[in-house]
């Protein structure tokens, strides 16, 4: 627990100097500096690049909190939690993030990832699809 | 459970009693046929037989399939008679190419009694008997290949007749038949008829069957590999499109409907879906046409998502919309259409298809022996197995004198004979339309005797049901048989008078026996249909024509043409709006108490309707059913796509006429003598004649003539028979029969199902509605 409080404190920094370093675009060698994706087998690297560097470091730091966050969900209330409102979830166990993504966990409606549609059938049925998440 | 009412057989033709009493009451008609078996001094004027399926006690333990036929017959002179036949019935298969199912007098009478005003006559019962012997009386003709192994071919044709032992003793002929590839079933299990709902035929399907034939071309227009959808299930990994892999497909019987179920997946960065839908597809025949139905259950989709494509694609909008991207490519472009493709064009096309195939073997089959033809309606379609029932009715077989529809204004005089109508009275005049409104009658004028009995509809009523009027006990037809006037107005209906469309009968003036039906009434008229049958008389006509034999195996596809959706579902519309409208009428005619009510509201007709009719007929059910099921019967069978229909050209070697010289009235024939292009042919005798340089096969006996040829040549042939009877008149009659080679049908074709996704795309698409209630579950 203490190495995750350890790790926890030092992403912060790390996103502190981050979020200065992109405040400052003039700096040259932070120009050059090319961030890859942790996990490249689960996100598109295209699509990784499309975010700015401070963004992708977050990601990446959220990379790094995988293992607690992959216990907690073995609970289904915190999975739950998680799909529901994953700020309160992060914010249960401590994980820190940076505000701009706390302000982004906060606006999150789940709705608008679900496909609130159904889907019509000639006959005129509507055909609601039951969705079943399972967050690995 | 498959096979449950099949017993194992693939296909069973059931026919009720009341069915085969039409058809032999018919062929008893036909040309006098049943007079034709009493001496000379017994004129037979008319009969009403009765036919009965139940095991009379005075047959031989060993007489197999007994039918027991009572007519009752009025001659001459007011002479009664009854007749008492017991025969049985048998599957002739002397023919190699048909197992014919007929009645059969010639080996198996058992019983013959006749008496005449209660006496019984030894002399004439035996003469009558001697008679009957010389005939049979095909019932049921079945086109077999013997030898085929192809499960669309007929091989065998079996018969039972079940003496129903249910309380709803629904005693039938039952027609078992085996296919290529499939073996006999349980012959000795039929001993109760399965459910007809009332249906004068039905035929049930063993879902077995149907899976034999639509497994392979289920795996070949999806890509399949052979056999991996035997038994109508398939377990795998097929690739559809877009990377979705088809898992599992499933089509099974249910109680009273087909259920099918598929499974698809399909995996991308940060997800691995997979998506199930299940449906039962319901068989119905809507406005004489073989449609289906379907119930869909909602999808069921499971989304595998890391939690860390989660945070990204959900807050951060990193992957943008992989759920609904995915579920609309797995629900609405695979699975949607995968039910439709199997429910409307797989298994529609084929139950269509067969029941086609069923209609044109019963009904088409050429015979050679004095048979009534049959038509065949489609009734209506459950399932378990697979039942399609048939309103089966014999064809016109009497010569019609004059027959079309009149418009009769109040006052004015009517001739069924010749179909005239005048202002005034004038000699042949049968009725006069007596009054104004509700005081209007038919009058019979003189020499015109009115029927009382009941008769069929009219399109199915035959000179035969004219026999069963009791005739000259009324003279007039008053207005509240013929129409109601209804004061309030229906909802579905504008016309204010509503005809009961009864059917009269009446002996013309010139003796004839005519039906009329009044089936629109207005303030100033009556509008009629009506058929005048020719009296009978002494003449001579040559029946029959070259027939095209059903091939249903070998054949070229000449043609595929494509019918959109919008065409389909337009012409669906009007076709079930026109035969709404004959149900209401019917609906209204059966409700006595609805015409004494003053109905305002639709609400109030609607229960004023259920309350008058307390068992509704499942038929009329549509017509005022919870709601005003109109549109909602259209809904049903609305398509998101079109249909494929395929020409075919069999692929055959001849083609056969089987020709016979009609005799009407009581002639009896001494001799009959056949010429074919003007070259004679010796009775009872087969060679080879010459038309138009094309070589012909002929065959002649007794009143019957064979002819065939595998000529290419489209021509008329010039047949030409000379009859003479034992009093030695002599009748001649010539007629030009077209040979023709075109004998393509067309039937309903299964696409491929990228074919359909492809229509599905252009025509339909996926279609979205915002939804109020997601469903979502978090997996544990």
């Amino acid at each position: 627990m203490k190495k995750q409080e350890t790790k926890t404190a030092k992403s912060v920094v790390n996103r502190t100097k981050a979020s200065k370093e992109s405040k400052n675009p003039a700096i040259p060698e932070l120009k050059a500096r090319k961030i890859t994706p942790k996990r490249p087998d689960l996100i598109d690297t295209a699509e990784f690049e499309r975010f700015s560097p401070g963004f992708q470091e977050q990601l990446n730091e959220l990379m790094e909190h995988e293992k607690i966050i992959t216990a907690r969900l073995r609970n289904p209330k915190d999975k739950e939690l998680f799909v529901h409102d994953p700020g309160a979830f992060l914010k249960k166990y401590k994980i820190k993030v940076s505000p701009f993504l706390e302000r982004k966990m906060k606006e999150f409606r789940l709705q608008e990832m679900l496909p609130v549609e159904d889907f019509m059938m000639p006959n005129g049925q509507r055909l609601v699809p039951k969705i079943r998440i399972n967050i690995k | 459970m498959a096979g449950s009412q099949t017993h194992g057989f693939d296909m069973v033709i059931e026919v009720s009693t009341a069915t085969i009493n039409n058809l032999v009451s018919g062929i008893f008609d036909n040309e006098g046929f049943l007079g034709s078996l009493f001496p000379d001094s017994y004129i037979l004027e008319r009969f009403d037989l009765e036919t009965n399926f139940n095991r009379p006690p005075d047959v031989p333990a060993s007489a197999e399939n007994p039918v027991e036929l009572i007519a009752s017959l009025e001659f001459g002179e007011e002479n009664t008679g009854l007749l008492r036949i017991v025969a049985g019935m048998v599957v002739d298969r002397s023919d190699e190419d048909k197992d014919l199912v007929q009645i059969d007098f010639k080996d198996h009478l058992f019983v013959c009694e006749l008496s005449i005003d209660g006496t019984s006559i030894g002399l004439v019962n035996t003469f009558v008997a001697n008679r009957l012997k010389e005939h049979s009386i095909p019932l049921i003709p079945i086109p077999v290949d013997r030898s085929s192994s192809d499960t669309l071919d007929i091989t065998r044709a079996d018969l039972k007749i079940i003496d129903d032992s249910t309380d709803e003793d629904g005693d039938a002929l039952g027609v078992m038949l085996t296919f290529g590839g499939g073996t006999a079933g349980n012959l000795g299990a039929f001993n109760s008829a399965f459910a007809r709902e009332g249906a004068g035929a039905a035929v049930a399907i063993n879902f077995d069957w149907l899976c034999r034939n639509i497994g392979p071309r289920i795996e070949e227009s999806i890509g399949l590999s052979e056999g991996a959808f035997s038994n109508c299930r398939f377990r795998g990994n097929h690739t559809i499109k877009d990377g979705v892999k088809l898992t599992e497909l499933d089509i099974a019987p249910g109680d009273d409907n087909i259920q099918v179920s598929g499974k698809v997946k399909k995996s991308g960065t940060c997800y691995e879906a997979s998506g199930e839908i299940g449906a039962r597809i319901f068989v119905s025949i809507q406005a004489g046409e073989l449609r289906v139905r379907f119930e869909t259950d909602d999808p069921d989709i499971d989304v595998d998502i890391p939690w860390y494509c989660y945070l990204a694609g959900g807050i951060l909008g990193a992957l943008g919309g992989i759920l609904i991207g995915v579920i609309s490519s797995i629900v609405g472009a695979i699975l949607i259409p995968l039910i439709l493709w199997i429910a409307q064009s797989v298994i529609e096309s084929t139950v269509s298809n067969i029941a086609g195939q069923v209609t044109d073997a019963i009904g088409g089959a050429g015979v050679t022996v004095p048979l009534v033809g049959v038509d065949n309606v489609l009734d209506r379609a459950f399932i378990d197995d697979l039942t399609i029932t048939y309103d089966l009715f014999p064809e016109e077989y009497a010569e019609v004198k004059s027959e079309g529809n009149l418009t009769l204004r109040n006052g004015y005089f009517l001739d069924l004979d010749n179909g005239i109508v005048k202002s005034s009275n004038f000699s042949g005049a049968e009725f006069q339309l007596e009054g104004i409104h509700m005081g209007r009658k038919l009058k019979t004028l003189c020499g015109t005797s009115l029927g009382i009995g009941r008769m069929p509809d009219f399109p199915k009523a035959r000179r035969f049901h004219l026999y069963r009027l009791t005739y000259g006990e009324v003279n007039e037809v008053p207005f509240d048989q013929v129409a109601v006037y209804v004061d309030f107005p229906l909802p579905w209906i504008e016309d204010k008078y509503v005809c009961s469309r009864r059917v009269f009968g009446a002996k013309t003036s010139d003796g004839c026996l005519s039906l009329f039906q009044v089936y629109h009434v207005d303030d100033s008229h009556y509008y009629i249909r009506y058929r005048t049958y020719q009296m009978e008389s002494s003449t001579v006509r040559i029946v029959g024509a070259f027939r095209c034999r059903p091939a249903w195996v070998n054949f070229e596809v000449a043609e595929i043409n494509y019918t959109p959706a919008v065409e389909l579902n337009s012409h669906f519309r009007e076709m079930v709006q026109l035969e709404f409208d004959e149900k209401s009428l019917d609906l209204i005619d059966e409700v006595e108490a609805v015409r004494s009510d003053c109905v305002d509201e639709k609400t109030s007709l609607q229960v004023a309707l259920k309350n008058a009719i307390p068992v509704v007929d499942s038929n009329f059910e549509p017509v005022y059913g919870e709601t005003l099921t109109l549109d909602k019967q259209i809904f049903d069978y609305h398509k998101a796509v079109g249909d494929w229909k395929e020409r075919r050209l069999p692929v055959r070697k001849s083609k056969t006429g089987r020709f016979r010289a009609s005799v009407d009235g009581d002639a009896v024939v001494s001799s009959v003598n056949w010429s074919v292009d003007g070259y004679g042919l010796k009775p009872e005798t087969e060679g080879e004649v010459r038309v138009q340089g094309e070589i012909f096969e002929y065959k002649t006996f007794g009143n019957y003539l064979i002819l065939s040829s595998n000529s290419g040549k489209e021509m008329e042939v010039p047949l030409k028979v000379i009859v003479v009877t034992e009093k030695g008149s002599v009748f001649t009659e010539i007629r030009c029969v077209p040979f023709e080679n075109d004998c393509g049908y067309t039937v309903r074709r299964i696409p491929l199902f990228m074919e359909y996704i492809e229509k599905f795309s252009s025509e339909f698409g996926i279609v979205k509605a915002p939804s109020k209630k997601p469903e979502l579950i978090i997996a544990r």
